[in-house]
């Protein structure tokens, strides 16, 4: 062979080495990631819950979990107790960002179970490597999947597992609702979603967590795209909201819907999970029909036509300013009317307080 | 291009041939399977080694980012470590690529041949009896030479019998290449068959290699070193196992490279060739010498990947750690003082294959980098690198999924069938010599001459504490590192999993040697409960 032939071919090669590893980076990310759900798809283990055969009731109250007197008090009214008491923690570095075992420690006490919604918010952020604010959210569940945010989530799920009971964690609820960052709204897709998803469960999972119960929870319709599968998620939950004629004078044409007509269509599409479905926040306001029997079909139809639900959380938040203009009083604390329809249905048998809960949970880790 | 061998039989009244208790089963068969590398082979390990070289890009590219750096010299040095062990890998795979058997060529009837022993002063005589009876019987018509350095009345007693000259060398000077160099003198052959003492030739020996010398610029031909003592001890298989990969796929590589090179034991020279360099190289590593000064003066070598000769390999971790001190001293003084000096009459395939030899037992400052650097990191937070475990694991799984696909592929050119599988001796061996490679290195940073012995050829039963010292030293501070962590766990930060993980794999890779030097205590506590 010529020498000048040999150099050719050298140089032909390394040209075919450069051009394969730049390919290689291309698709580094998807192989990547194919390849973790590969493995991890095999090392995660099927995620168990204590099976629930009756519906459990939980409540969101801005109070809680700092203050459970107003919620004894309300208990008391209905007769009936709250197993999961639901509150929400944003991203960021201040102190009220970390977990918080001692609140979490104070729901246990009463004898209830956290249902803890964890909302990726990441403008709070100053650490140097992040992007630049203005630049920061554009399709930042990537970025998450990516890692770009493990300096705070290994943080968080270390504490998490070291304080190591039960907990239900609802991460990134509502990925279709506009309102929040991490919606379509900063072009994040379906793919970027499932990615984060897998890459905080797996943060997790790598530290050994066995004591989060994983909530997944779409809004609106056409959710089954943002689903991480079911290895991931162990509950499915659903936000049904009656907004009554609120927002009529917008011209949108908003109406009185029950539970019914609200809830069936994504129930529809998420029964194909065949998982335990939580109506992870539900409400109802005052205008355009009555209160009492919008919660009452609600808890009827659950009983018996949503059978696949199998906790309910009432949203009872006297004034919720996240609408925008209004104020809206979701409570049913404040309406006697409300809470003694409640009190009647919640006397039947489907509704149960499991009163030690959180110790099934333990005693069913996942293996 | 077919080779074909004549099976060779003890016949009726003919004395028994030493080696026909120890040839395994298809010995000779055997030496007619895949000699060459197919054109769908070649495609393999062409793509093999394409994705190792993406591997190891791949493995580089993140090991580099600059986000992973503290302590710069650290990380210079874990860098040269780590991704010395991956250089090495990588010029395995290279020479795979030019895998090429020798087709045999029929040895012309009228030549002259000598067949060379030597005999050193308390070398046992039963070892003699077998080399030499083999010599005695090898067909080629030739003359056979002990070259005796102690001028042994029994071994004279013996060679009288089996009709070998004997050259009373006791007054020569250097060791083995000294030796030959005076035996030369005395002999007139053509071409010259340098035996080691331990080797037990075939009888057809010569008729194999000497048909590679009709091309007259060929002025060496190497066979493999086989052995026949693997299952006397650990050590000796380990020892063994080391060799497989190189007499099989390493070496044939060389040889598409046309670069093969004298190993010590079993080089058939053309004497003229030795002539033209005056005389074997007398040095440490006089093959190696002798090898690069042949090919800087343009001779030609052969290899033929045919198992033509069965030697011993040391038994015990003394003998072989002193074999290996010897090796490694004698390559890096001909890598630092004879390789730039003829580096401008070797060809570059040879430029290459010099500097990859030359470069081998770096393997033991490595070693020690690696050894000492998660310590010093687990104990005082002396950071080299600080990488996630997982990230690190995900980025080097793809070379080291390469580097079992070549292992297991390139096992099909090993030279025997028994060879082939998982060789973990020799691989922890080879990991416990470090110490060794390191010293040799830093006897020549200083300047320390190195006497010469001879590879000890006897098993010294005992043990061997003092030999493991250094390995027990890392063990021990590994593990008291790790805890040290554990307990305080103060910066259980992002790079400890890796250093542990480091750790880890030392503790695992110094325990089999340490075990090996105290073997004879578990035997001796085994033979007591009997």
């Amino acid at each position: 062979m010529k020498p000048a032939l040999k150099i050719s071919l050298f140089a032909g090669y390394a040209v075919l080495v450069i051009v394969l590893f730049k390919g290689i980076k291309v698709f580094e990310k998807e192989a990547k990631e194919a390849f973790f759900t590969f493995i991890t798809k095999r090392l995660v283990a099927q995620s168990s819950h204590v099976p629930v055969d009756k519906c459990i009731t939980g409540i969101y109250k801005p109070e809680l979990p700092y203050s459970f007197a107003p919620l004894e008090e309300l208990e008391d009214t209905l007769g009936k107790k709250f197993t999961l008491i639901s509150f929400y923690q944003a991203w960021g570095e201040k102190p009220e960002h970390s977990f918080q075992p001692v609140l979490m420690d104070e729901v246990l006490k009463k004898g209830r179970v956290p249902m803890l919604t964890w909302e990726p918010w990441v403008t709070d952020f100053t650490a140097p490597h992040l992007k630049p604010l203005s630049k920061r959210e554009y399709r930042y569940l990537q970025d998450i999947a990516d890692g770009v945010y493990d300096f705070f989530i290994q943080e968080w799920a270390k504490a998490a597992v070291q304080w190591g009971k039960p907990f239900f964690l609802r991460f990134a609820h509502e990925m279709t609702n506009t309102q929040y960052p991490w919606s379509l709204v900063n072009d994040n897709r379906p793919e970027d979603y499932i990615r984060a998803w897998w890459h905080v469960r797996s943060v997790f999972d790598s530290l050994g967590a066995r004591n989060v119960i994983w909530v997944w929870c779409p809004y609106g319709t056409d959710v089954l795209k943002y689903y991480p599968g079911d290895k991931f998620v162990d509950w499915v939950a659903i936000d049904i909201f009656n907004y009554g004629e609120l927002l009529a004078d917008d011209g949108e044409g908003m109406r009185w819907m029950s539970f019914d007509q609200l809830a069936s269509p994504i129930y529809r599409e998420i029964s194909v999970l065949k998982k335990p479905v939580m109506v992870a926040e539900a409400g109802c306001s005052d205008i355009g029909g009555s209160r009492e029997v919008w919660y009452r079909e609600m808890l009827d139809q659950i009983a018996k036509k949503f059978t696949s639900i199998k906790a309910v959380i009432f949203f009872d938040d006297p004034s919720d300013r996240t609408s925008g203009k209004w104020v809206i009083d979701w409570s049913i604390e404040n309406s006697p009317e409300v809470r003694s329809e409640i009190r009647e249905v919640l006397k039947s048998e489907h509704f149960g307080f499991i009163e030690n809960y959180h110790q099934l949970l333990s005693a069913s880790k996942k293996e | 291009m077919e080779s074909t061998l004549e099976i060779v039989k003890p016949q009726a009244g003919t004395p028994e041939h030493p080696l026909d208790k120890l040839r395994r089963p298809g010995e000779r068969e055997f030496h007619n399977c895949l000699p060459h590398a197919g054109l769908w082979q070649k495609i393999c390990i062409w793509v093999l080694f394409t994705i190792g070289i993406e591997a190891v890009l791949y493995y580089a590219d993140w090991w580099f980012t600059p986000a992973h750096r503290r302590n710069l010299a650290f990380f210079i040095f874990l860098s040269f470590a780590v991704f010395y062990q991956v250089f090495r890998s990588v010029i395995n795979w290279f020479y795979f690529l030019f895998i090429k058997g020798t087709p045999f060529i029929e040895a012309p009837a009228g030549k002259t041949a000598d067949v060379f022993t030597t005999a050193m002063p308390g070398e046992p005589y039963e070892m003699f009896e077998k080399t030499l009876t083999a010599i005695a019987a090898i067909r080629y018509p030739h003359e056979s030479y002990l070259l005796d350095g102690g001028n042994d009345p029994k071994l004279k007693e013996l060679c009288a019998r089996l009709d070998v000259n004997h050259l009373d060398c006791s007054k020569v000077k250097g060791a083995k290449a000294g030796k030959v160099n005076y035996a030369l003198s005395r002999s007139i052959g053509e071409f010259v068959l340098v035996i080691d003492p331990d080797h037990i030739a075939e009888p057809d020996f010569l008729d194999r290699v000497l048909g590679q010398f009709q091309d007259p610029e060929v002025g060496f031909v190497q066979v493999v070193q086989a052995y026949y003592n693997q299952d006397e001890s650990f050590v000796a298989r380990a020892g063994a196992e080391q060799t497989y990969g190189f007499y099989g796929p390493t070496m044939m590589g060389m040889n598409g490279l046309e670069t093969p090179v004298v190993i010590g034991a079993n080089c058939t020279f053309r004497r003229e060739a030795l002539k033209s360099i005056n005389g074997h190289a007398v040095d440490l590593a006089e093959d190696l010498l002798t090898a690069m000064r042949l090919h800087a003066k343009g001779w030609k070598s052969v290899y033929i990947p045919e198992r033509l000769s069965f030697g011993l390999n040391p038994a015990d971790l003394h003998s072989y750690f002193k074999q290996q001190l010897k090796w490694s001293t004698g390559m890096f003084t001909v890598f630092f003082r004879d390789y730039f000096r003829h580096f401008k009459d070797l060809r570059f395939n040879q430029k290459l294959h010099y500097f990859f030899a030359g470069t081998y037992y770096f393997e033991g400052l490595a070693s020690a980098i690696t050894c000492i650097l998660p310590v010093l990191f687990l104990f005082f937070g002396l950071w080299a690198v600080e990488m996630d475990f997982r990230e690190f694991l995900i980025h080097v799984t793809p070379y080291a999924l390469v580097t079992f696909s070549m292992g297991w592929f390139i096992q099909r050119w090993y030279r025997h069938p028994s060879e082939k599988g998982f060789l973990w001796r020799g691989m922890f061996l080879k990991k416990g010599t470090w110490p060794i490679y390191l010293l040799s290195f830093l006897y020549f940073v200083t300047g320390t001459k190195v006497p010469y012995f001879p590879t000890p050829k006897t098993a010294e039963k005992g043990v061997f504490t003092n030999l493991v010292l250094p390995h027990l030293a890392v063990i021990v501070l590994s593990i008291a590192a790790i805890i040290y962590c554990l307990l305080t766990s103060v910066r259980f930060v992002t790079g400890t999993k890796l250093m542990i993980f480091f750790a880890l794999s030392n503790i695992v890779l110094m325990a089999p040697t340490v075990i090996i030097a105290h073997a004879s205590l578990f035997r001796r506590k085994k033979a007591g409960a009997l």
